[in-house]
């Protein structure tokens, strides 16, 4: 009996810009490595004279670490038969998705009480009082549906922090923070939002949320 | 089962004991049988307010490390004949002395001759408290009017609700009516705002509790005072009744009505 045909680590496809070679994604990288070598010394007779063919490198729906991507494109480029184009793969890079903003918010029922602190990987929507002596944070925004008299933090320097009674005891965007001492005696006990700008962290009334330009909120505020 | 229910408030010296003291006679003089137990050990007091520090011969920890049954460690208190008891920590080991489970065994195991047990927790929220707590399934939490007491009482709110003991209610200690009426004092709707829980009931602040403290006398048991209207007021709700809260205004004196009269002249 014949032994079944294993399917090939690389596959190749001639097109009329020149050749691109399918990395198969259920194979590891020293099978492809290997296989690439061999398929590359096969290839060189063919393509021996004239220019360089231009090569497209297509990873699949997967990445590799920039170091053993480039160690692929050498092992391409090798005796100067192949010029590597592009490096392409059917996902997002990871600087690129890490700016997608999350879909959904953790909604948190209050009240939040003096020494627990909330922690939410996306936004973080409070139903509820936060106390004097309670911490809420969030990706980009923490909502407070109630007073917030806690300790409030957005990690992204672009959020925002926004609370129907707004008397923090410490807000805190970014790698920026104020201090609730610090917060106008005319803004405290109202609604409001916090956002950074060049001053520092700024408390405005909650009238003026919306003059406000927040990623993530286009079409959901009028516009102005 | 008696009802177990642990007085708490995180904060020291906003009046647990003495609330224990006086809900736990008030209680008695309504005819229930109550158990007091002394959680804070090492830093006893209970005794003391109830007059009954000379009578101990065996202690909490005595019961709990299983060298007495619990009835040999009991102080009866006999002015109320045989409804009051106490079981009193002891003054020489520390918190660490009584494991949670063990106060969970012994408060499952004398519940069953008493209609209440009231357990004083201690100040703090370490292990002392998760001791006391362990046993409860109701918490009474005393605060007073001031904002170091009430966040701490916020916080020992969140460490019951995450034990279970969902809902305890409040007791708002040492009022002062005059500051309250001058805005100098949170008042008491704010309080019950802030912290979301159901107001039990609140006392005045009054002279009387402490020169029956020092004495061994529960207020109480003196009707005349407002204190003592407070508490009873109080065990009448833990009891279910439903009970008016007191109107704490001051009654001006002849003297200030006088001297209002003739300034308005």
């Amino acid at each position: 009996m014949a032994a079944p045909m294993s399917r090939p680590h690389v596959f190749v496809k001639g097109t009329e810009a020149g050749l691109t070679f399918f990395l198969s994604e259920e194979s590891s990288f020293g099978e492809l490595r290997d296989e690439l070598q061999r398929k590359v010394r096969e290839a060189q007779e063919s393509f021996s004279s004239g220019p360089p063919v231009p090569v497209v490198l297509h990873l699949g729906r997967r990445r590799f670490s920039s170091e053993r991507e480039e160690e692929l494109a050498r092992i391409l480029e090798e005796g100067g038969y192949f010029r590597v184009r592009e490096i392409r793969a059917d996902v997002f890079p990871e600087e690129e998705s890490a700016g997608f903003r999350m879909p959904c918010a953790r909604v948190y029922f209050g009240p939040v009480r003096s020494g627990e602190h909330v922690v939410a990987a996306g936004d973080l929507l409070v139903v509820g009082d936060v106390h004097g002596g309670a911490k809420v944070e969030g990706r980009e925004a923490v909502y407070v549906l109630g007073r917030l008299a806690g300790e409030a933090r957005v990690r992204e320097s672009t959020g925002f922090i926004v609370a129907s009674s707004l008397r923090a005891a410490l807000l805190v965007i970014g790698d920026r923070h104020l201090a609730g001492a610090d917060i106008p005696e005319e803004l405290r006990d109202l609604p409001g939002f916090a956002v950074q700008t060049d001053g520092g962290v700024e408390v405005f009334p909650y009238r003026e949320f919306r003059q406000f330009h927040f990623r993530g909120l286009e079409g959901l505020l009028p516009e102005v | 089962m008696g009802h177990p229910i642990v007085i708490t408030s995180g904060k020291g010296g906003v009046g647990k004991s003495t609330t224990t003291a006086n809900l736990g006679t008030a209680l008695a003089m309504l005819g229930r049988r109550v158990l007091l137990v002394d959680a804070d050990i090492g830093l006893r007091n209970l005794d003391l307010i109830l007059g009954l520090e000379n009578r101990i011969v065996y202690d909490l920890v005595d019961v709990a490390e299983g060298r007495v049954r619990p009835e040999q460690a009991y102080v009866r208190d006999k002015r109320m004949e045989d409804r009051l008891f106490l079981l009193p920590a002891s003054q020489t080991k520390d918190k660490t002395a009584v494991s949670p489970e063990a106060m969970a065994r012994l408060v499952a195991e004398t519940g069953a001759s008493f209609d209440f047990v009231l357990i004083d927790s201690p100040a703090g929220i370490e292990h002392g408290f998760h001791t006391a707590v362990a046993g409860a399934q109701e918490a009474i939490v005393v605060t007073t009017p001031e904002v170091s007491a009430i966040r701490d009482a916020d916080r020992v709110i969140g460490l019951l609700e995450k034990k279970g003991i969902f809902r305890p209610r409040l007791v708002i200690n040492r009022i002062r009516p005059h500051l309250a009426q001058k805005m100098e004092q949170v008042g008491v709707e704010e309080i019950v705002q802030i912290l979301g829980v159901d107001l039990l009931g609140i006392v005045p602040d009054d002279e009387q509790v402490i020169r029956d403290t020092n004495q061994g006398v529960p207020t109480v048991l003196e009707r005349r005072f407002p204190a003592a209207q407070a508490y009873r007021n109080i065990a009448r709700r833990i009891l279910g009744e439903s009970v008016p809260l007191m109107r704490l205004e001051e009654t001006p004196s002849v003297f200030t009505r006088v001297r209002r009269f003739f300034s308005r002249r």
